[in-house]
């Protein structure tokens, strides 16, 4: 039912789409990850405006449909003179979208820490550096690493909300193909496999990652 | 652990330090917001005639009808994903294992992919194939299979934490399986998962407003809209974003998610 000639059509628009998907999700990563963990330490910090400000970042961003973010980077920020391609504003988008749920889930493993190892090590006079750095952050990362799996594969999923903004990365593609050839099956099946070349390695490189850790 | 315990016992000259870097974070939040408002004012963003279409009782009730077809879809879209989630989780957790292995595939499968591609492949792919769908279904349909398989992961790892002797209690006062998954096991499952299903109603919500791409008549379009009347796009989609932000912070606030954290999921 599908040609040798279809899949000529087809194939090297994918592997464009694919690349575009990979780069969204490589940097909203990198805006996520490390805006994340500093949002996620700031809640716990002793400093209550610190801690207010970063409260209110979380609540705030995690309300917020991803559409929502994306277009008023998009369409809304230019009449103000911010003109921002939209792969930017995409990848910024889902960014800062996802780095309040990083947030969330770093303050929720620091928060597992159970208090008893903090005093005890007080106990013993170790100093708030080692405290912080030898105790606490080692088993945080440990109890957060499923959650930021499960994280890295939304992300990954998110980008092709991507596609309200007109950047062509897979569902753009994808759409693209199913208007100009008019069969959607094959090109959906395409797209959904594309999704899971780049979410199974994902989760399996966290899975990995969370043996490692399980140290003892 | 608390932010409190990260602090406590610190010296005089440390709890002096940290005020000063609170003040300074302080000074740059009233900068950064004195910069943002002198910017739009600059830009005439905050002159009136910019915003007089929201001085107008017909603008509200244009939106208000968007949110009405927001909840809309997002309560069928909840009506379709929890009754499918509930039949693929009982599959799940059934005794038979090609039911286990069919409700455990297509629980993987679907939270596999991504919610718009299903919404957009029931929008243009269906009518293709001979099915003709409006954009309501298609949200419906798009966003409740995905939700349908979170939720009936949910529900399958609810019925797994209820102890074994809860069923076996049951059983040994004779009752019949579907008595003891009804009566015993699901309800118990079901309080247990609260914050779980609450957590994913928030996504289910946040779904509706990918309607927007299709053409349906939520929030985000409608504000769009309004926006193509005014030429001006920063002011009805700011309105449109905050009445977003506002309903789900509430839904959020006042489901019982409060103290009780789980792990939402960010799709």
């Amino acid at each position: 039912m599908v040609s040798m000639e279809f899949w000529r059509l087809v194939m090297p628009a994918f592997l464009a789409g694919l690349q575009e998907s990979l780069h969204l999700a490589l940097v909203a990563t990198a805006v996520a990850f490390p805006l994340g963990c500093f949002v996620g330490v700031g809640r716990i910090m002793p400093i209550a405006v610190v801690r207010k400000l970063c409260d209110l970042y979380i609540n705030l961003v995690r309300s917020t449909p991803i559409p929502v973010i994306f277009i008023f980077l998009f369409f809304a920020l230019p009449d103000v003179g911010l003109r921002f391609s939209a792969f930017v504003c995409a990848s910024a988008g889902l960014g800062l979208y996802m780095a309040s749920y990083v947030a969330e889930a770093v303050r929720s493993g620091i928060n597992a820490v159970p208090s008893g190892y903090i005093e005890a090590a007080r106990a013993l006079g170790l100093d708030e550096r080692t405290v912080v750095g030898r105790i606490l952050l080692p088993q945080a990362i440990k109890a957060v690493i499923p959650t930021l799996g499960n994280l890295s594969v939304d992300l990954i999923k998110n980008t092709s909300i991507a596609y309200t903004i007109s950047v062509v990365e897979l569902t753009g593609t994808a759409v693209q193909q199913v208007t100009m050839l008019a069969k959607p099956i094959p090109i959906f099946i395409l797209a959904v496999l594309g999704y899971a070349v780049l979410t199974f390695p994902t989760g399996a490189a966290f899975r990995a990652l969370e043996r490692n850790f399980q140290y003892r | 652990m608390d932010y409190r315990l990260l602090a406590k016992d610190l010296s005089p000259r440390a709890e002096a330090r940290l005020e000063v870097v609170g003040l300074l974070v302080a000074l740059a939040c009233v900068l950064a917001v004195a910069l943002i408002a002198y910017g739009l004012y600059r830009t005439g963003e905050l002159d009136a005639a910019r915003w007089q279409i929201f001085a107008h009782l017909a603008t509200w009730k244009f939106l208000a009808l968007g949110l009405w077809n927001t909840v809309r879809v997002a309560f069928a879209d909840l009506v379709f994903s929890m009754a499918l989630g509930a039949v693929v989780a009982v599959a799940q957790t059934s005794r038979y294992r090609p039911f286990r292995l069919a409700g455990g595939a297509y629980a993987e499968l679907f939270r596999a992919i991504p919610t718009l591609l299903m919404i957009l492949f029931c929008f243009f792919g269906l009518p293709l194939l001979g099915v003709d769908v409006t954009p309501f279904w298609a949200i419906v349909i798009g966003s409740g299979l995905y939700n349908s398989a979170a939720l009936s992961n949910i529900f399958k790892s609810g019925i797994q934490t209820i102890d074994r002797g809860q069923s076996e209690a049951a059983y040994s006062l004779g009752l019949a399986r579907r008595d003891v998954m009804t009566g015993i096991v699901w309800p118990q499952a079901l309080r247990r998962m609260r914050p779980s299903i609450v957590a994913q109603c928030v996504v289910l919500f946040k779904d509706s407003s990918l309607g927007f791409v299709i053409g349906y008549e939520e929030v985000l379009r409608r504000s769009q809209e309004i926006g193509t009347f005014t030429s001006s796009s920063l002011q009805p989609y700011l309105v449109g974003g905050c009445i977003y932000i506002v309903v789900i912070y509430l839904l959020r606030r006042f489901t019982g998610q409060g103290s009780q954290r789980v792990d939402e999921s960010a799709a």
